[in-house]
């Protein structure tokens, strides 16, 4: 793979990104019912922050054609060099204001940085991506920072 | 992704017609995601492969409100946005198992054209049929706009 | 009973004993009450089911377009509307993997209790007619009852093994108790484990 196209993206920013939806009540309870178990009532009014994620997973459709954001680009050069295994290996999260029922939110993605050559570790060889993720609401206000670290392989051979 | 669809104008639609098929390749993720993500139909025989095969089955199958809302989108959007379903009649006959290179072939045929309560009507024949043979036949009635 | 009888069985043998219908015939024509939803109807609960079904109908999802439309703001897909009755995660996983029903109290699920009891506990669905009455809308609650219409008195032999149909009707009304849609729904209570693998691999 030719590691210098990558690195060209290294330090870029995408650019806004908005959420395919509004925070909504059934958003927020599948997550509480998935991850708390079930309960008489449910507070929807706030999500639980670690969810912020889901607000920036792409559509299932119409697939996404063009990776034209840095971060997609790293990650369709590795998938070009045969890295076509993705696994998420970090994610540092940091919540700075709440995400209330309602709010539309948006993200950028910035790519920190990508791994030199190839490196071992404990899921296998390949490179790692680290992404960091700024999430803001409809306000402007910046509501998360998360840091993402995704491993991308071209075979997972995990090792304890 | 929502996007101008061109209405088809009851005026312009005849007895006898038919739709032009349409396939939907029929995979693991669009029946877990239709059952779980798009239906919220938890149950298991929809989703966890073991599960089905403990029930007979040789894999997951689709869960009928996908099927049904499969057989749905492809009359609303030969129809267009200003169509409206009133009916859909579904009977299910083989599953839609995520076989490799399983798709659903979708066709239907205009069978009625008339006026009811000031809405103006066709009924459908309509059938999605997968590798197995036939896995939907039913019937639908659509309000279509018309041109006046 | 010889020995003999048990190696050498005649071609037609007696038939099975099987279910008695007089242990069904109770529950029909009777009624659930009406069961809240376990979500409100919400945009994004749309666009998931647009984006499977692979929708691009503006009335769904594009607000700006749906409020000049004669329903002043997006509207639900029809064939939607049972998303909103059927069991949360956990009340579907108590139902169909530890078998625990919930609303044990509604006739129909009394009547499939006798079925799985008598060895009928797979189920499938194989026939659905809606009749869609009024359109759904965002922050809409959907409430649905359900009766029990009919049961065969006599096992079938399907795709799926023996197995009994059961006819069931849905009603759907809306939060100001308007009619949305009424449903016939069949469903196939059967008689695992039947191997239907060699019936679908060719």
């Amino acid at each position: 793979m030719s590691l210098s196209q990558v690195e060209e993206f290294v330090g870029k920013e995408s650019s806004v990104i908005q959420a395919p939806d509004e925070v909504s009540t059934s958003d927020i309870r599948h997550w509480r019912e998935f991850m708390e178990g079930k309960k008489e009532s449910w507070n929807t009014n706030i999500a639980p922050p670690p969810m912020m994620l889901v607000w920036a997973m792409d559509p299932l459709w119409p697939k996404k054609v063009d990776a034209t954001e840095p971060h997609e680009q790293v990650l369709r050069l590795l998938d070009d060099a045969g890295y076509t295994i993705a696994v998420g290996i970090a994610l540092d999260q940091e919540y700075f204001e709440p995400v209330r029922l309602g709010d539309q939110l948006s993200y950028k993605v910035k790519v920190v940085s990508v791994s030199s050559a190839e490196e071992e570790t404990k899921m296998g060889k390949g490179y790692k991506v680290n992404l960091l993720y700024t999430f803001s609401n409809q306000k402007g206000e910046v509501v998360s920072k998360q840091s993402y670290t995704i491993l991308k392989s071209q075979m997972l051979t995990p090792v304890s | 992704m929502a996007q101008e669809v061109k209405n088809v104008y009851w005026e312009d639609v005849e007895v006898g017609q038919d739709l032009p098929e349409k396939s939907r390749a029929i995979d693991t993720t669009l029946i877990v995601s239709g059952a779980i993500w798009a239906s919220h139909d938890f149950m298991p025989v929809h989703h966890a492969r073991d599960f089905a095969q403990e029930k007979g089955a040789p894999d997951v199958f689709m869960n009928i409100l996908t099927s049904n809302g499969l057989m749905a989108a492809y009359l609303e959007q030969w129809a267009g946005s200003e169509a409206e379903l009133k009916k859909m009649n579904i009977g299910l006959q083989v599953p839609n198992f995520p076989t490799a290179g399983n798709k659903m072939a979708m066709n239907a045929r205009i069978t009625k054209k008339y006026e009811e309560s000031g809405d103006h009507l066709i009924e459908l024949d309509i059938s999605g049929d997968n590798n197995l043979g036939p896995h939907i036949v039913g019937t639908a009635v659509m309000a279509l706009p018309t041109k006046g | 009973m010889g020995k003999e009888n048990d190696r050498i069985k005649p071609f037609s043998g007696p038939p099975e004993e099987t279910l008695d219908y007089s242990k069904l015939e109770g529950f029909i024509g009777k009624s659930s009450p009406f069961h809240e939803p376990h979500d409100e109807v919400t945009r994004s609960d749309i666009r998931h089911w647009c984006e499977v079904m692979q929708d691009p109908n503006p009335m769904y999802t594009d607000e700006e377009y749906a409020k000049k439309s004669k329903y002043g703001g997006i509207i639900a897909p029809p064939a939607m509307v049972q998303t909103w009755s059927l069991d949360d995660m956990h009340d579907a996983l108590q139902r169909f993997v530890h078998g625990n029903q919930p609303f044990k109290e509604d006739p129909h699920n009394q009547l499939f209790d006798v079925l799985d009891s008598e060895g009928y506990n797979g189920v499938v669905a194989t026939a659905q007619e809606q009749t869609y009455l009024r359109p759904i809308k965002p922050g809409d609650v959907i409430r649905g009852k359900i009766t029990l219409a009919r049961v065969s008195k006599y096992d079938h032999f399907t795709r799926q093994g023996i197995g009994r149909y059961v006819d069931i009707l849905y009603t759907f009304v809306n939060q100001h108790d308007e009619e949305i849609c009424v449903e016939s729904f069949r469903v196939l209570k059967y008689k695992p484990p039947m191997d239907t693998r060699r019936l679908y691999e060719g």
